[in-house]
């Protein structure tokens, strides 16, 4: 039968897909909008700290990249050019020569190994598709006077950023000390599919997916004040109710309940309060009748977060009342139905008055935090860097721009989660600055290197031609001040690459493997591995 | 516990390997089985089959993706279970079956049929031109079996609106696979 066949086709379509579709929530509809948070909020904050930046994709345009892309651009998987050097101050007196290498030597092939069954080990081969990237420049001193300047080399990423892919630096040979400054989301939001009606202009995250955006983010300077810009605070006076669970039942009774759900109901004046819930994973509300309804799955013994919840609902302007507790359990026929009463669990309320920042500092430092959401382990990223207080204020920047206390916020933090915006804080990408101090004696030149751990840009299936093509590239002045007398590129360690497209000017085969770069703003290479293609 | 941890348990054959893999995936596994044979032993004992098998075969295998690759193994028993006893009443799978009638292109240039492989290809670059929310929809109706009520309630929609957005898509892969030259 035909349709069996396809069936059977369907069975083994790519795993991420899979893994997506049983991780993703489905956001087709946007809800009732908590517009008043917004305006409520914007009229009591003295200023955002950063500019927002927002791109708006007509539907269709965004899932980009593909078979019908233009080489060396619009990847699906976008890792970002590595851009050049640039300076805090002005620095006219002083010329620079940059060159960069591309060093493939990650993609030869090692050994890896496991034990089986029988105590034997099994060893195979694997790869890695990074690049070492090492970008070097020979700052020459023009003037009779030294000259020193605060350095910033930017690359892409995010706080959940492996910290061995910072940039590292030397200054004449001699490792630097360096500072790192992280500037704010630097993509912007893209309506949900299939919305004629263009309501949804920014339910999705939308990450810069070519380089030609990233030199718009750069361009006015403004995006790297940013990243220097103090974040800024969220004292704003709230308070919190926070719930707890208690059992009353054997845990090996509970284990058996079908779905229990701890149920909270509250009627709010939506024109003077404004409402926001960490661990809540289900809500309804009505503006125009005062009410919402709020739920948590309650966990079983053997979820990670049993006895680790953490549930708040933060009021903001006038306290909300009618707070009711329920504890449910049972199948239900409609999302909108209530489960039955059960005795099994109680639901309990301790109410209390803080400022936002409090509560949220409270929820990110509390151990139990990383163990209720899922993926939220920072060992070894940029964020392990970063004091939970320091968190704060990414999460607030983030808020002020993009959240709830945004004059344009999007509508993907609408429902008043903050939990969202709590770990959105983290993966949403940006720009980031490894910064340092450089002295160039009068008329003498200082030798700077960085050297960086870069991912590849890819798309997730096929690609052009279907090929399992890789891109790295390089901008030669997006976001920079400085002046170059040259720039060269050249690759390096290429035994186990080939070079499918580029633009740099390489030519492995006859050996060009050094070029001078000339005026063009891009310089791009796609790559294969040949491991890849045995 | 984590998929790396778990499948160190396998490798270690440790029985908690089988524990901990049914606390994680344990409901998962069961609702694909049970949205394609709507019969509550018959997926029970396919689940229990999938973890014998994943005891079998890790090591030496090592899943990418611990996740979809039980449930595909979930998947194929209950396709093979649903063969077995077709003559049962009407099952999600035959609901899923009817609906797919619609994606199937109409007869190609090409003279022979398309591999599975290829078949496989074509729908991944189908489902990769697709919006997230779009391609979230087909596999959860599809891969998982979800039905159309559990799936508008997940998404918030109406069934009757989730059921024109399906029409929709369905008709779309299938011009893609028409595009493609695939011949079933």
């Amino acid at each position: 039968m035909k349709n069996e066949k396809l069936f059977d086709a369907i069975t083994e379509i790519d795993e991420k897909y899979i893994d997506e579709a049983n991780t993703e929530k489905i956001h087709v509809k946007k809800g009732l909008s908590w517009k008043v948070w917004g305006t409520v909020a914007a009229c009591l904050v003295v200023a955002a700290a950063v500019g927002t930046v927002i791109r708006f994709f007509p539907p269709g345009a965004s899932a980009g990249g593909g078979t019908n892309r233009e080489p060396g651009s619009n990847y699906m998987s976008y890792a970002g050019p590595a851009f050049p050097l640039a300076t805090l101050e002005d620095v006219s007196g002083i010329i620079f020569e940059r060159s960069t290498d591309f060093d493939f030597s990650p993609y030869y092939p090692y050994e890896d190994s496991y034990e089986d069954s029988d105590g034997e080990t099994v060893t195979y081969e694997v790869y890695d598709d990074d690049v070492w990237v090492t970008d070097s420049y020979i700052a020459k001193n023009t003037t009779d006077e030294d000259i020193t300047f605060t350095a910033v080399y930017p690359f892409a990423g995010s706080i959940r950023t492996e910290t061995d892919r910072i940039p590292s630096v030397t200054i004449d040979g001699s490792a630097a000390e360096t500072e790192l400054k992280i500037g704010p989301y630097s993509g912007g939001f893209s309506p949900a599919w299939g919305d004629e009606s263009g309501e949804s202009i920014s339910l999705n995250l939308s990450s810069i997916e070519s380089w030609d955006e990233y030199k718009a983010l750069l361009e006015n300077g403004e995006y790297l004040k940013a990243a220097f810009a103090e974040k800024p605070t969220l004292d704003q006076s709230v308070i919190v109710y926070s719930f707890d669970i208690e059992y009353n039942i054997d845990m090996e009774e509970f284990d058996k309940i079908d779905n229990p759900d701890a149920l909270v109901t509250f009627d709010c004046d939506y024109e003077k309060s404004g409402v926001m819930f960490i661990g809540f994973n289900g809500m309804t509300w009505s503006r125009e009748e005062g009410w919402a309804k709020v739920t948590s799955s309650v966990p079983k013994s053997f979820n990670p977060d049993f006895e680790k919840n953490i549930m708040h609902i933060i009021v903001y302007g006038d306290d909300i009342d009618n707070i009711n507790m329920k504890s449910t359990a049972g199948e239900i026929e409609h999302y909108n139905d209530e489960r039955a009463e059960t005795d099994a669990f109680t639901v309990t309320m301790e109410r209390r008055e803080m400022t936002l920042g409090e509560i949220i500092l409270e929820t990110i430092s509390s151990e139990n935090y990383g163990v209720i959401y899922y993926g939220n382990d920072y060992e070894h990223t940029v964020r392990d860097m970063l004091s939970d207080e320091e968190y704060l204020g990414f999460v607030a920047e983030f808020m002020y721009a993009h959240g709830q206390l945004s004059e344009n916020p999007a509508q993907r933090y609408d429902g008043g989660r903050l939990d969202d915006v709590i770990s959105e804080t983290a993966s949403v990408s940006r720009i980031m600055y490894v910064t340092f101090e450089v002295t160039v004696p009068a008329g003498e030149s200082v030798v700077i290197e960085t050297k960086t751990l870069r991912e590849a840009s890819y798309d997730f299936y096929g690609g052009r031609e279907k090929l399992n093509i890789e891109g790295f590239d390089l901008v030669t002045r997006a976001g920079t001040n400085l002046v170059f007398e040259k720039q060269s590129a050249s690759v390096s360690n290429t035994e186990y690459i080939e070079i499918v497209y580029n633009n740099f000017g390489f030519d492995i085969e006859n050996g060009i493997m050094n070029v001078l770069l000339g005026e063009e703003e891009h310089y791009w290479m796609e790559i294969i591995s040949k491991k890849q293609e045995e | 516990m984590e998929d790396e941890k778990i499948i160190e348990l396998y490798n270690a054959r440790n029985e908690f390997a089988i524990t901990e893999t049914e606390r994680k995936f344990g409901k998962m596994l069961f609702a694909i089985a049970m949205n394609i044979l709507s019969n509550k032993e018959d997926s029970e004992e396919t689940v229990n089959d999938t973890y014998g098998k994943a005891w079998n075969s890790i090591p030496p295998q090592v899943p990418n993706s611990l996740g979809a690759w039980l449930g595909r193994i979930t998947r194929n028993l209950s396709i093979t279970r649903w063969r077995m006893n077709k003559a049962q009443k009407r099952s999600g799978m035959e609901i899923m079956l009817s609906e797919l009638e619609e994606c199937i292109p109409s007869a190609a240039d090409t003279e022979s049929e398309s591999e599975s492989g290829e078949i496989t290809a074509a729908i991944n670059r189908w489902l990769g031109s697709l919006k997230k929310e779009e391609r979230l929809l087909f596999v959860r109706r599809y891969w998982y079996g979800d039905s159309v009520a559990d799936l508008a309630k997940k998404a918030n929609i109406l069934p009757k609106k989730l059921s024109s957005k399906m029409f929709r898509l369905r008709k779309s892969l299938k011009d893609s696979l028409e595009k493609e030259g695939i011949s079933l």
